[in-house]
């Protein structure tokens, strides 16, 4: 994992889905919930999303935009791109790696 | 709900995330799940704060909010206490102690710490309340008056509803009949936490509602440290008496003379929990009150 990501501690899964939500474009709380339960299936909680974005912002991943109302949106950085593609190209490259070995040694009896 | 939930998180975080969250609360209801991520997440929040919310909020507030924090800590911590008392004063847990020093050990710690949190309360919390008494008089702030009694009606309320249950409890020991456990027993643990709730707040009600000298709040820091010393103390000591009483002196331990509920082991280990979870936030708080006083 990056260091990056490493350094936020117990949130580090919520903090990637939350920078690939945001990787397609700007986005409030709400939004990115939905759009995260619709690419990894995942339902975060407002304690996990917020705990999330507080991180994520302290690490300067994300921006927060003007709010407008009570919603305020939020938008990746040029490094918060750069860590999810740091994070994501090691994640595909495991997943590329797992399969390849499976698919050559067939699965366990 | 959604404000209840959003309030348990730290004041300088509201400040920062409140309003979104709610908004958020609103839109997306939490279930179970979403409640529990809320918990541990005022918790990650009060014990790991993020810089770019935590010192948006000024030093003397911070320190406000944090001695607020640990005289709370005490009081459930002292609450916590008198539940102990009750429960082991039993002449059987005396007899218990001669038997095995560690139990009385534990014990003794118990009681020091209780006397080192007594005094640091009186060097540092009475001074406070002075401060907070003349300032109520001398602006004749009808709610911050409330709010010093509130502690002392609370307790007086509950005295009374303890004395009805005495009185109206028949004498024997377990086996008590529904309608009593229902209609007085039950009530009256649910006045007992409401009481133990406003004794706890208070303290950090009222200082929120007045002006403290800037000596007076390092004092008072000063005496936050000595109280969450005090409460580690009592915490190893209630942790290290429950061991022993479980696993030495098991047929006490595994005593049940409450009308319903657990045994006199869990109890204890229940108080033992509760100073465990005081102990670490007054330490935090005392940490982060320090930090705060240690900024000009």
């Amino acid at each position: 994992m990056t260091s990056k990501l490493a350094d936020l501690g117990r949130w580090p899964e919520p903090s990637l889905l939350v920078l690939s939500s945001l990787a397609g474009g700007d986005k409030h709380g709400y939004a990115m919930v939905s759009d995260i339960e619709a690419l990894a299936g995942v339902h975060l909680g407002p304690g996990t999303l917020y705990g999330a974005l507080s991180r994520l912002e302290d690490q300067g991943l994300i921006l927060a935009l003007p709010a407008q109302g009570r919603r305020r949106p939020y938008r990746i950085t040029a490094a918060g791109a750069r860590a999810l593609e740091e994070q994501l190209t090691t994640m595909a490259s495991v997943a590329n790696t797992g399969l390849t070995r499976l698919r050559a040694n067939g699965a366990p009896a | 709900m959604a404000r209840l939930l959003v309030g348990l998180y730290p004041l300088a975080w509201r400040e920062r995330y409140g309003r979104e969250m709610e908004a958020l609360i609103e839109d997306d209801p939490p279930n179970l799940g979403g409640v529990a991520s809320l918990l541990m997440g005022a918790a990650d929040a009060h014990l790991r704060p993020a810089p770019t919310w935590a010192s948006s909020i000024p030093p003397v507030t911070r320190m406000r909010l944090s001695i607020g924090a640990i005289f709370c800590c005490w009081i459930v911590l002292s609450l916590n206490g008198i539940g102990f008392q009750k429960d082991t004063e039993d002449p059987d847990f005396a007899a218990a102690a001669t038997r095995h020093p560690l139990l009385a050990i534990a014990h003794d710690v118990v009681v020091a710490g209780a006397l080192l949190g007594g005094l640091a309360i009186a060097f540092g919390g009475l001074p406070l309340l002075w401060q907070a008494v003349r300032h109520a008089l001398r602006e004749r702030d009808g709610r911050l008056m409330l709010l010093l009694l509130s502690p002392a009606l609370a307790l007086v309320g509950f005295g009374a509803l303890s004395w009805l249950l005495f009185v109206t409890a028949p004498a024997r020991h377990g086996q008590f009949p529904l309608s009593f456990v229902v209609f007085l027993q039950a009530p009256w643990r649910l006045a007992g936490w409401a009481c133990a709730a406003v004794c706890a707040l208070a303290p950090r009600w009222v200082l929120a509602r007045i002006e403290l000298s800037p000596r007076a709040l390092r004092r008072a820091s000063r005496a936050g440290a000595a109280l969450a010393t005090a409460t580690v103390l009592i915490a190893g000591a209630l942790i290290v008496y429950v061991c022993v009483l479980a696993l030495q002196v098991g047929k006490l331990s595994a005593q049940n003379t409450a009308p319903v509920g657990a045994s006199t082991g869990a109890m204890l280990a229940l108080y033992a929990a509760m100073a465990c979870l005081a102990s670490t936030l007054a330490l935090t708080a005392a940490k982060r009150a320090g930090r705060a006083g240690r900024v000009r």
